[in-house]
């Protein structure tokens, strides 16, 4: 009995220095990278030139649920931030400021997001930020930026959710949720042989989600595609065979699916098990990021993926040059082909700093005019936005995975190779 | 977990104090959004949300001794109500904010009617049932614009959210306070000691039980009311989000079970240990948050209200007394 009580005792104390200890170092440790960033400085020396800093805040989830997206973020962020600070700085009239992004981990947590946001502007007081990773996020963050009228310009919440609600301070770089899917249904328009008539839809239920859905149903009903069914299936799901065992018997030509990625290799890992056979497979989250084809393997063959961006798009601008020359810089920092959540990132830094050097100011008020009455085009496309802050005038592009290699396929003038079509029957692969 | 007793002597020394350091405590919590700044709104916005969540689940969970697993379920309903009501049919808030509280006391009356006849973790689990049912009822109807969500109009200051907040907490306290002393509340007690003897001695257990029932369904859904109209958007996986049932329970714990301040301070607690693990380990925060819950229901089952009562014999030998005393 002594013993037992010794033992508890230091067990006690043991748990008490640690949440002491957890205390003290309480401050928060976000850790932008700052200067961290690697020495390939190109003419200038940086610190000796630059008027000051320009810090920019973000909340985004490195842990959690959507940690491998906001990773993808976070990384088309810094690289621009280290970009930027290796080429001259941010031009702000006759001076140039070195750029500082200052981040935080939300946990992918659409309240702990908002608070990190409102940390940001009051506690670090940051004036500007960028979006945080997925759709439910942006909208709670939105309306931060709103109430403290900073501008946010976010390139990862696609809902046009976020952008009916008449907010004048977030503005989205990316296309809207319901163009998706449209490229890969333009695929199936110029097929005839045989032609593709059919269309069933499986979508998560989530904001983002349906709006593709929905989005996919407008476009196929309005081109005389005959829609034979639309399911929403449950957050979280882990079995779908039931609902492809009735697909089957309906026998569509394209079978959409609108969801994240962990649906999507549900939805493809099912349909091959259980021989339901498609002339198209298309998604819009999935088929874009490697992991995609690792999941599958010889499965992802000949799947489609609607993109917000490839490096083979013919779009260019002066600061990085054409979209091949950014992907081959990024890999040379990061180590890894950057995808479309990457590039998007990147470019939503890119549109703020070309409403900034633009405006000629750091007034966070006529940056969020000169966001307004943007039109630029970047290595990511055409950036301008409508009058809800939405960029509506950028296309969107389509890939396909070809014996094991990513291809763009759509649209025509950035089209690699030709779309593989019909997929054939699983009995012959 | 009998209620503690404490000399008379003591009560007359330590009552004045403590009262005066609460009304303190409250004069500067309501001072904070005109000298603190918008984070501190916020995380202190989202605390007093927390403890009158911990407070209506101590009403069933500590004074019935029913461990209701489904309060979520009621914050969504009057989240789900506030967003319906204002965004569809196109109420003011307070209309809408009266509806999000009174919809889910009634809900709960009626399920609580029959639900409330099962005891231990058939109770539970029916109650975890009706959260994740509501949740896919709200994730199929239109009206509530299924998986997509639904938004609210952008309302005033979050200072505005903040006030409401500590309003509904100071309410929730207050609900405690007078349940404690009422009839209803030792009708609770005695239900949760030995129900069988309750209902002998001519208490209406059923009743009883299902008035505690509701009054801690209109107490969540109070603040998911609020919750909606602060966050300016809600949907099904943010406001049923059945952590939240994991979280008040413990607060509940932490502060001391079937006291009147313990959820408050188990809220604050919580909540302040959970943000300062979090800045200092972001990664490894829901470990150490996990070890604090397993050493607190191991060594201070009563919650820190039983510890502070037992200061004067606090030894080692407390703990291990803790343990003995609640082993089965």
């Amino acid at each position: 009995m002594k013993r037992l009580n010794w033992m508890i005792v230091i067990g006690m104390i043991a748990v008490m220095v640690a949440l002491a200890a957890a205390c003290k170092s309480s401050k928060p440790q976000p850790a932008s990278t700052g200067t961290a960033a690697p020495a390939t400085s190109a003419a200038t020396s940086p610190a000796a030139s630059f008027a000051g800093t320009v810090t920019i805040g973000a909340s985004i989830g490195l842990t959690g649920s959507l940690a491998k997206e906001g990773k993808l973020t976070l990384d088309g962020y810094k690289f621009w931030e280290q970009w930027v600070n290796s080429h001259g700085g941010l031009k702000v009239g006759d001076k140039r400021y070195k750029v500082d992004i200052k981040y935080y981990d939300d946990q992918s947590d659409a309240n702990q997001s908002a608070r990190l946001m409102e940390k940001l502007i009051t506690q670090d007081n940051v004036k500007l930020l960028l979006g945080p990773y997925g759709t439910p996020a942006t909208l709670q963050d939105a309306v931060i930026a709103e109430r403290y009228k900073i501008p946010m310009v976010e390139g990862n919440g696609a809902a046009e959710a976020i952008f009916n609600k008449g907010y004048k301070y977030t503005f989205g770089v990316l296309s809207p949720a319901k163009k998706y899917l449209q490229g890969v249904l333009e695929i199936a328009q110029t097929e005839k042989s045989p032609a593709a008539k059919t269309v069933a839809i499986i979508s998560d239920n989530d904001a983002f989600s349906i709006e593709v859905a929905d989005g996919a149903k407008a476009f196929a009903e309005a081109n005389g595609l005959q829609v034979v069914s639309y399911e929403k299936i449950p957050q979280n799901t882990t079995d779908v065979s039931a609902l492809i065992t009735q697909l089957k018997g309906k026998n569509p030509d394209i079978l959409l699916g609108s969801g994240h990625f962990n649906t999507s290799v549900l939805l493809m890992k099912t349909v091959k098990d259980l021989n339901l056979n498609a002339k198209i497979y298309g998604f819009s989250v999935g088929p874009s990021i490697p992991d995609f084809q690792k999941s599958l393997g010889s499965a992802a063959d000949d799947v489609f993926g609607g993109t917000q961006w490839t490096a083979d798009l013919k779009f260019q601008d002066s600061l990085f040059g054409t979209a091949k020359q950014y992907a081959a810089e990024f890999q040379k920092a990061f180590g890894y082909e950057p995808d479309y959540h990457v590039a998007e990132s990147t470019a939503a830094c890119e549109a703020l700093q070309l409403a900034i050097e633009k405006a000629g100011s750091l007034d966070t008020t006529k940056i969020r005019d000169t966001l307004a009455g943007l039109d630029a085009m970047t290595f990511y496309g055409q950036i301008k936005f409508d009058s809800r802050g939405l960029n509506i005038y950028k296309p969107m592009a389509v890939e396909q995975w070809q014996k094991g290699e990513k291809v763009t396929v759509w649209p025509e003038s950035a089209a690699t190779t030709k779309a593989v079509y019909p997929t054939p029957p699983w009995s012959q692969r | 977990m009998t209620a503690l007793a404490v000399p008379a002597a003591v009560r007359r020394l330590v009552m004045p104090a403590w009262y005066g350091a609460l009304v303190l405590a409250c004069v500067y919590l309501a001072l904070i959004p005109t000298i603190g700044t918008g984070y501190w709104v916020r995380t202190l916005t989202f605390i007093f949300m927390f403890a009158v969540l911990a407070a209506g689940w101590n009403l069933i969970g500590g004074f019935a001794g029913y461990a209701a697993f489904g309060q979520v379920g009621w914050f969504g309903m009057g989240a789900y109500s506030v967003a319906v009501a204002m965004s569809k049919w196109h109420w003011p808030f307070y209309p809408a904010l009266a509806l999000g509280t009174a919809l889910p006391a009634a809900a709960a009356l009626a399920v609580g009617l029959p639900v409330l006849r099962l005891r231990g973790h058939y109770f539970a689990i029916a109650t975890l049932g009706i959260a994740i049912t509501l949740r896919e009822l709200v994730n199929n109807f239109d009206l509530t614009g299924a998986g997509s969500g639904l938004s609210t109009p952008l309302g005033p200051s979050f200072s505005y959210y903040y006030y409401l907040m500590f309003g509904a907490m100071l309410l929730a306290v207050a609900v405690t306070w007078m349940l404690r002393r009422s009839r209803l509340g030792y009708a609770l007690l005695a239900i949760r000691e030995n129900e069988s003897a309750a209902a002998t001695l001519g208490v209406n257990t059923t009743l009883a039980k299902a008035a505690a029932f509701a009054i801690s369904a209109a107490l969540a859904g109070l603040v998911g009311a609020i919750y909606a109209y602060w966050t300016a958007f809600i949907d099904p996986s943010t406001v049923f989000d059945l952590t939240f049932n994991v979280r008040m329970i413990v607060m509940v714990i932490l502060g001391g079970t079937g006291t009147i301040l313990g959820p408050v301070i188990g809220a604050f607690l919580l909540e302040g240990i959970s943000q300062t693990l979090w800045s200092s380990f972001p990664a490894e925060h829901l470990i150490f948050f996990g070890i604090a819950v397993v050493l607190i229901v191991l060594f201070v089952p009563a919650g820190l209200s039983g510890l502070l009562l037992e200061l004067r014999t606090l030894s080692p030998r407390l703990f291990v007394r803790n343990l003995l005393r609640y082993r089965v």
